[in-house]
């Protein structure tokens, strides 16, 4: 069975307009299977229509968190301007919305560069390296440039073997 | 002596950190806590996990997506968390 974190946020998708969407370490463990593990789910939600389900499956806030036994929900915010996959967690029947793999490399770059985190550089190499064939190659670098970190994104690249290609896909972004 | 200030934590927070201080202030507690930090810090920086570990525990993964992940026009649609 799925960790109960993450039939929480398949409970929470399936009953909210304005579907949650899970970042950061909860996102890295559903990516890694479980490689990397995270003791809580941070989330963008719609804090309005979030809370009052939360209450109601028995939720109480403690700090910056809402808690029921050993599920810990951090609500970071409303609203992420970053693209999003739908991912249905097999033989659950829920599906989750989980920040694409790109932006959520970008992300660990983000603090592999700015906060010289080794867990993050750590983590955004498993990634570049594990969906190495998958990647969206144009959409990671642009969001890499935008984010000022397309130097530490080539520089992790090339510490993964060079004739391994990264990156098997090439879109364009909209308006680009 | 610095000059005392305050900072807000949760009340959880400061239950941990009340239990884990033994017999020193939360200065003297939160000092520690950063020399200890800075110190692993410093030493991981001399002592990087080599590149190629990291590659082949990104290989394992590699497997594990090939078998658990399903995808839909190049984008992840379903998990097999059970396959892990």
């Amino acid at each position: 069975m799925a960790d109960e974190k993450f039939i929480v946020l398949g409970e929470l998708n399936r009953a909210l307009k304005k579907k949650p969407v899970l970042v950061g370490g909860g996102a890295a463990e559903l990516y890694s299977a479980g490689h990397f593990v995270t003791g809580d789910i941070d989330i963008f939600a719609d804090r309005d229509e979030l809370l009052p389900l939360l209450a109601k499956m028995g939720f109480s806030k403690e700090g910056m968190y809402f808690i029921r036994g050993k599920v810990f929900i951090h609500l970071l915010g409303s609203h992420i301007e970053k693209r999003f996959d739908d991912i249905l967690l097999k033989g659950t029947g829920l599906k989750v919305r989980v920040i694409s793999v790109e932006d959520l490399i970008v992300d660990r770059l983000n603090a592999c560069k700015w906060w010289r985190s080794k867990v993050d550089c750590e983590q955004a190499t498993h990634l570049l390296n594990t969906y190495r064939d998958r990647l969206d190659t144009g959409y990671l670098e642009d969001r890499a440039e935008e984010e000022d970190v397309r130097d530490t994104l080539d520089e992790l690249r090339a510490s993964i073997a060079p004739h391994k290609n990264i990156g098997a896909r090439r879109t364009k972004r909209k308006g680009k | 002596m610095d000059r005392i200030t305050t900072i807000q934590v949760s009340a959880s927070t400061r239950d941990r950190l009340y239990g884990l201080k033994f017999r020193k202030t939360y200065d003297e507690y939160l000092n520690f806590l950063m020399d200890m930090y800075e110190k692993l810090e410093a030493e991981g920086s001399r002592r990087p996990r080599s590149p190629g570990k990291v590659l082949v525990m990104s290989e394992a993964m590699r497997e594990w997506v090939k078998r658990n992940v399903k995808w839909r026009n190049g984008r992840i649609a379903e998990v097999d968390l059970d396959g892990r």
